[in-house]
């Protein structure tokens, strides 16, 4: 009993932080089934199940004193400046819910605004990480394979930009992309995602290759196989959990990147996620049900890339954190 | 043993060279030709296009001011104080302390005897920025720079040196940077949004806590299993991605359909809000007004310092159970048997543990928030929030450069603020050592 | 021990790993099909061979309504032009909130890569003149899309309210592209709620009776126990509406003198250059009297209204929290579509003459003659074809079209005779009446002091002395920097304005015995003389801003004590460089 109740303390207040750290995203969830009025009439509770059977009705359009529509009133006026009678044929109908209605057609409406942008985000993400991983992953080894002639100084080249916050840069560095005609184009994104990982994932990379028995390399070389052999057969067969935390490091931070999209892209439809998003919660009349299912959708593919590496993901984030 | 290979073999193995140009080539092109043109364009009068005037210092003149007393003053209590504090070098080492603390008192009277007191609210007159740089910057600095730097200087440097004199070092000196640089013909909304910042890492130290209290919970948990699952829901609501935890954060504090006024008047906090509220007179909790988290300049920064609560972060939280995981079982139970209460157990078994993985954090942390902007462009918008009372250097560089169009004026506050970190960043590599 | 962990942690999840792959493998392969799609779809090639022309339009209005309606139109647009001309065109919508609008178009004008049709507006003058297509080959010839009507034949800028002259730029004479709409400014109201405590739905006639009814709509609220009910919902925002509306009939006789330029409105330098001389002052009753009907107006706005954004206002009234609101056209439609009572929309109710508080300064209502044209367009210099943008604006423009769009959004058409529908008519501008202008506003540092000392005044917080008090201390100093800054632009402009002028001079002299084909050569003579005469007005516009100068220090000699003050508050003398 006496050891029981420090115990059952601790998990109550890990449950409470807990709580509170969900409460976000319980929210975000709930929101996104629900219209405007059903989250004024009760913001925290879940949506009423039997709003899964019911459907909606067509009701002819009313601008009678009571009807608190303004969509059904509108239509009603309209069709009445139009010259039409309740009693006429062509009297419009409107679509209405009922209190306890589930609005999964917010998820639906959600998806034809954030899809655009998930797809243009996984293209950059997923390119960027490819590159990024294939040329640090040279860079690295020759770093810890090979002492030439300015290497070492090629070396402090990279480190030195470890300590080079990138806030000044971003002025001449719009300029330069719009010199190279790259405004506008995910491809820019692609490149400045690939460049901003070089310096971490290098230095990352070489510890690990470094660690690697160079007997192996030797006993290869004599062998006959060249350099480019030698990582694809030794090196990345062996590196397999290092290659795939800093790829899920990177992605995680180009599926937030927010300031280059935000700068560099001019169209809706080549806009990332993060950026979108921005643009989205700009907008006047806050449709939240639409705005918390887009939430959601923006969230659903790093939370499947989290139930597939889980293990890694929380090993990988604390291990990169401690190097990077 | 990496392989050497001579000046005279590079010859037939310069293809070894090919491995790294292309990440040498892109980050030549993409980071530092951008960062060596910034510095470039910084002594000019730049519009990002056509006008291209070269001005010499002027921008920075524009930024820091032009008072040469203050800025030897300045440099000669940095150097004071980098001696005092490395013992380096050698022959100062003995001296140096002693030289900061005449030196401090020296300043410190003769600013009490020609100002009659430190007052920054004499500094800005012209109250440009509404709340008036003024208001904030004096209780901002005041108060919070003591306590940054009382804890900055306890966690980073804890040993042997009187720790009062450094605390005075810090603190003084600090006081003067923002007393005299404000009342120079420096740029006043730039000085004020460096106070903001000291505000917000003061603020984000004090988030840091949550993360460590987490982190030991979970780890004094016996049932392993729980300790799993734990650690794992801890990471799903941080792995929905930043920018919709920043939107829903900002929903929240939506005044008319936002979480938080829905709870606070569901609850009846309000009136216990407006109740203290009559009490200080801030004028932020009126009846029948919901509070407008960021839409009142009042309440902006308060708001900003709440965000994000119960401020557990992913990455510390599990930094730290992978520090905590070194200490073994015995360790326990001989403190058990010690009769070491749970909190002894805290400060003499667990935090010397985590001890260099906070100070990893409180470093990164400290830096991320120097350069920290683009939640704020995101939530309060270009202008800084009302009367521009989050108006951050990094924010305020962003508006010169691609609202005002004075990008030749930006490349030089980004450059000042790149100064600022270089400092932090060196006395992260100098006296920072993660124990490995 | 720990290589053994690892591998059994990868065997045990092998089938998870391949899983992932094969999902990341899917997902990445739809992004880039989808990526390529929307490349193709709006990719730009040339026009008339085959390919799609796509035309980018920007703006900040995302009121309820108007992207759609504008969509519908840009549709038919395509369908039209297609018809007329064969090419296929796609005009795409981006519309961008109005805080990050001004970051947007700066940025993507710097860039070079801005979209077709701009929104004019929230950035720099300067910007327009550098990024901005004039469109004065345009305005002369009739627009097309009117073919069929009494329009057809008339030039464009005849067809719009105020001749196109809101897209004229005063100094370089050129036209800036054109307006779709007209906006002006009503106070609404909920009839309900009015019907239920008075009896009638009728809207009050004047400012007397406009506060009465506050008040007893105050007291209804607080006998029925309406917590937070307040008569007039209100933001910062709002109160600039109510600020503009009884300031200036009540302070016209002062515009009038403090008109130093004899045209009609005060500009920056004027309102500074009047102050400095005594023209007005805080102590002037006209000014105290228009601050005080502002102030009691404020005083029927809710509690600490100035932190408020206009989207609470407007949630307040559509909620039933407040019985009035002033707004703009634009948010009309938003608060009829919102609300569930019938809106009413009047006009702002002036003093009446007999008023003993009032009367005595008012010199008539306020006139909307040069309301001019809003939400106006502009073809930047980057726009690829600009002929089928400039085409889509006048269909866009053209009466039928406006008319249909105007209703739609429940705005006010911008084109001759094209018909006002339904509560619109209510937003008609009315010409009678005079032109007012803003006080103690000459630029932006004393425009930043005299809110921030209104503010407090308006929130009842200080009184009138008190506001008096801050203000008179803080704008010797604001008004030095903003007239330094003046100063130093009047200089510079003149210095460029002087260089082009003799440029075009050299080549209106010159250029007929340049080593070109003869005709040319007239032709780029031609052209130099006439750009020579609208440089010649804008030179003129400059001269005004010099004659200023003149007259300020023409003050200064005449030892004028706030002048000198104000000289000296100036960090650097901006006439050292003369002397």
């Amino acid at each position: 009993m006496n050891k029981r109740w420090p115990e059952i303390v601790k998990h109550a207040l890990i449950i409470t932080i807990l709580g509170f750290s969900f409460f976000p995203l319980y929210m975000t969830f709930n929101i996104s089934l629900k219209n405007n009025k059903q989250f004024a009439a009760s913001p925290f509770g879940l949506p009423d199940l039997a709003g899964l059977t019911e459907t909606f009705d067509w009701v002819p359009a009313s601008d009678k004193p009571g009807t608190y529509d303004p969509k059904s009133i509108n239509a009603a006026i309209e069709a009445r400046e139009r010259g039409l009678t309740p009693e006429s044929k062509d009297w419009p109908m409107v679509r209405k819910s009922t209190s306890t209605t589930i609005h999964w057609e917010n998820w639906s409406k959600a998806w034809g605004i954030v899809g655009g942008y998930i797809f243009n985000t996984v293209f950059v993400a997923v390119t960027a990480v490819v590159c990024a991983l294939c040329l640090s992953m040279c860079a690295a080894f020759f770093f810890a394979r090979y002492r030439i002639a300015g290497s070492s100084i090629l070396w402090y080249v990279f480190l030195v930009l470890m300590l080079m916050p990138s806030v000044a840069n971003l002025i001449p560095l719009f300029m330069l992309l719009r010199n190279l005609d790259l405004l506008n184009s995910l491809w820019a994104l692609v490149i400045m995602g690939t460049t901003g990982a070089q310096v971490v994932q290098i230095y990352v990379l070489r510890n690990f290759i470094e660690d690697i028995p160079q007997d192996l390399f030797d006993s290869a070389e004599v062998d006959g196989a060249s350099p480019f052999m030698q990582i694809v057969n030794i090196v990345l067969p062996m590196s397999g959990s290092v290659i795939s935390t800093l790829a899920i490091l990177q992605f995680i931070q180009l599926w937030n990147d927010f300031i280059l999209p935000f700068i560099l892209i001019r169209d809706d439809a080549l806009l990332t996620l993060a950026a979108g998003l921005v643009k989205l919660d700009g907008e006047y009349v806050k449709m939240w049900g639409e705005m918390m299912a887009g939430y959601s959708i923006a969230s659903i593919p790093l939370i499947l890339l989290f139930v597939f590496t889980m293990r890694l993901f929380v090993k990988g984030i604390a291990a990169g954190a401690v190097k990077g | 043993m990496p392989k050497v290979i001579s000046f005279k073999q590079i010859r037939y193995r310069w293809p070894v060279y090919l491995f790294i140009l292309p990440s040498l080539f892109l980050i030549c092109v993409f980071s530092y030709y951008p960062a060596i043109n910034a510095i470039y364009h910084s002594f000019y009068r730049w519009n990002g296009s056509a006008i291209e005037d070269f001005i010499g210092l002027d921008n920075f003149r524009d930024l820091l001011g032009w008072s040469p007393t203050l800025w030897t003053v300045l440099a000669v209590w940095i150097c004071l104080m980098m001696m005092a504090l490395t013992g380096k070098p050698g022959w100062a080492k003995g001296w140096a302390k002693w030289a900061l603390c005449g030196f401090v008192t020296l300043v410190g009277a003769i600013i009490f005897g020609a100002v009659g007191e430190i007052s920054l609210s004499s500094a800005t007159e012209a109250t440009i920025l509404g709340l008036s740089a003024a208001d904030a910057a004096s209780w901002i600095t005041v108060s919070m720079v003591s306590v940054i730097g009382a804890i900055l200087l306890n966690i980073v440097w804890n040993n042997g040196f009187t720790n009062a004199i450094k605390v005075l070092g810090v603190v003084f000196g600090t006081l003067w940077f923002f007393d005299l640089s404000m009342q120079n013909t420096g740029d006043k909304i730039l000085w004020y949004g460096f106070a903001v910042i000291f505000l917000l890492v003061v603020a984000n130290v004090v988030k840091m806590i949550p993360s460590i209290i987490a982190a030991v919970f979970i780890h004094r948990l016996k049932n392993e299993k729980a300790q799993y699952i734990y650690r794992v829901l801890f990471v799903v609501p941080m792995i929905i991605p930043a920018m919709v935890y920043l939107l829903v954060w900002k929903f929240f504090y939506d005044p008319n359909q936002g979480v938080l006024n829905i709870i606070l008047y569901r609850t009846g906090l309000i009136d216990l809000l407006i109740w203290i509220d009559g009490i200080f007179h801030w004028g932020v909790f009126v009846e029948g007004r919901p509070p407008s988290w960021l839409g009142d300049a009042k309440l902006v920064l308060p708001s900003l310092i709440f965000w994000g609560f119960p401020w557990v972060g992913v990455v510390g939280v599990l930094l730290y159970l992978a520090g905590l995981s070194s200490i073994s079982e015995d360790v326990y139970e001989a403190a058990d048997l010690d009769g070491v209460n749970w909190f002894q157990k805290f400060t003499k078994i667990e935090l010397p543990l985590i001890l260099t993985q906070v100070r990893i954090n409180l470093i990164m942390m400290v830096i991320a928030t120097l350069k920290t902007y683009g939640q704020i462009l995101i939530i309060l918008g270009d202008s800084g929030g009302p009367k521009g009372v989050a108006l951050v250097p990094g924010l305020y560089m962003f508006k010169n450069a691609f609202v005002e169009g004075y990008a030749g004026k930006a490349c030089a506050i980004g450059l000042v603020l790149f100064v600022f970190i270089l400092i932090l960043t060196e006395v992260n590599n100098r006296y920072v050592r993660v124990e490995k | 021990m720990a290589d053994d962990e690892i591998k059994e942690e990868n065997e045990g999840s092998k089938w998870s790993n391949y899983l992932a792959i094969a999902f990341l493998l899917t997902a990445y392969i739809t992004a880039v099909v989808n990526v390529i799609i929307v490349k193709k779809n709006e990719v730009v090639s040339e026009a008339g061979k085959g390919g799609r022309v796509v035309i980018r339009m920007t703006h900040w209005q995302l009121e309820a309504g108007v992207r759609q309606v504008i969509d519908e139109k840009a549709r038919e647009f395509e369908k039209v032009y297609k018809e007329q001309t064969g090419v296929e065109v796609k005009v795409v919508q981006n519309p961008i909130n109005e805080k990050a609008y001004r970051q947007y178009v700066q940025t993507q004008c710097i860039g070079g890569t801005a979209p077709d049709l701009i929104q004019i507006g929230m950035y720099d003058k300067d910007y327009t003149r550098r990024f901005f297509r004039a469109t004065n080959e345009y305005v002369t010839r009739p627009n097309p899309y009117n073919k069929g009507t009494d329009l057809e034949g008339v030039a464009w800028a005849d067809t719009f309210y105020d001749g196109l002259n809101g897209a004229l730029d005063a100094e370089t004479l050129e036209y800036y592209g054109a307006g779709l709409s007209m906006v002006t400014v009503r106070l609404f109201y909920n009839k309900e709620i009015l019907r239920e405590v008075f009896g009638t739905d009728a809207p009050p006639k004047d400012f007397r009776q406009f506060l009465k009814m506050c008040e007893d709509l105050r007291a209804w609220a607080k006998k029925n126990d309406m917590t937070g009910f307040v008569p007039i919902a209100g933001s910062k925002y709002q109160l600039n509406f109510f600020e503009k509306r009884y300031t200036s009939p009540l302070t016209f006789d002062l515009m009038f003198k403090a008109d130093l330029s004899y045209s009609g409105a005060l500009d920056k330098m004027e309102t500074a250059l009047a102050y400095i001389d005594g023209i007005y002052s805080l102590d002037s009753n006209q000014i105290e009297v228009s601050h005080k009907a502002v102030r009691e107006i404020t005083k029927q706005f809710p509690v600490g209204f100035m932190a408020m954004q206009r989207m609470d206002a407007g949630f307040a009234f559509t909620r039933r929290k407040s019985a009035f609101i002033a707004s703009g056209v634009w948010d009309a439609n938003g608060y009829i579509q919102n609300a569930d009572f019938p809106v009413g929309v009047c006009d702002f109710p002036l003093p009446t003459k007999e008023d003993k508080e009032f009367g005595r300064f008012l010199a008539g209502p306020l006139s909307e003659a040069s309301v001019g044209i809003s939400m106006q367009f502009g073809v930047t210099k980057f726009s690829q074809h600009p002929d089928i943008a400039m085409h889509f604006l006048m269909y866009l423009t053209s009466r039928k079209v406006n008319e249909e769009l105007n209703r739609d959004f429940k705005w006010l058409p911008a084109i001759k005779g094209a018909k006002v529908y339904g509560v619109m008519t209510n937003f008609k501008p009315t010409s009678d009446g005079f032109w007012g202008s803003d006080f103690f506003t000459g630029g932006s540092y004393s425009q930043a002091a005299y809110e921030q000392s209104l503010w407090e005044y308006v929130e009842h917080k200080t009184t009138y002395d008190q506001y008096k008090e801050e203000l008179s201390k803080n704008l010797p100093k604001a008004y030095a920097l903003d007239l330094q800054r003046a100063f130093q632009t009047t200089l510079e402009r003149r210095l460029v304005l002087d260089a082009t002028f003799s440029f075009n001079l050299g080549v209106a002299r010159y250029a007929t015995e340049w080593d070109l084909p003869a005709a040319e050569g007239v032709k780029l003579s031609e052209t130099a003389k006439l750009r020579q005469r609208y440089l010649w007005e804008s030179r003129i516009s400059n001269l005004v801003e010099v004659y200023y100068q003149e007259y300020f220090k023409n003050l200064l000699e005449k030892g004028n004590k706030m002048a000198q003050k104000v000289l000296s508050l100036m960090t650097q003398n901006p006439f050292a460089e003369e002397e």
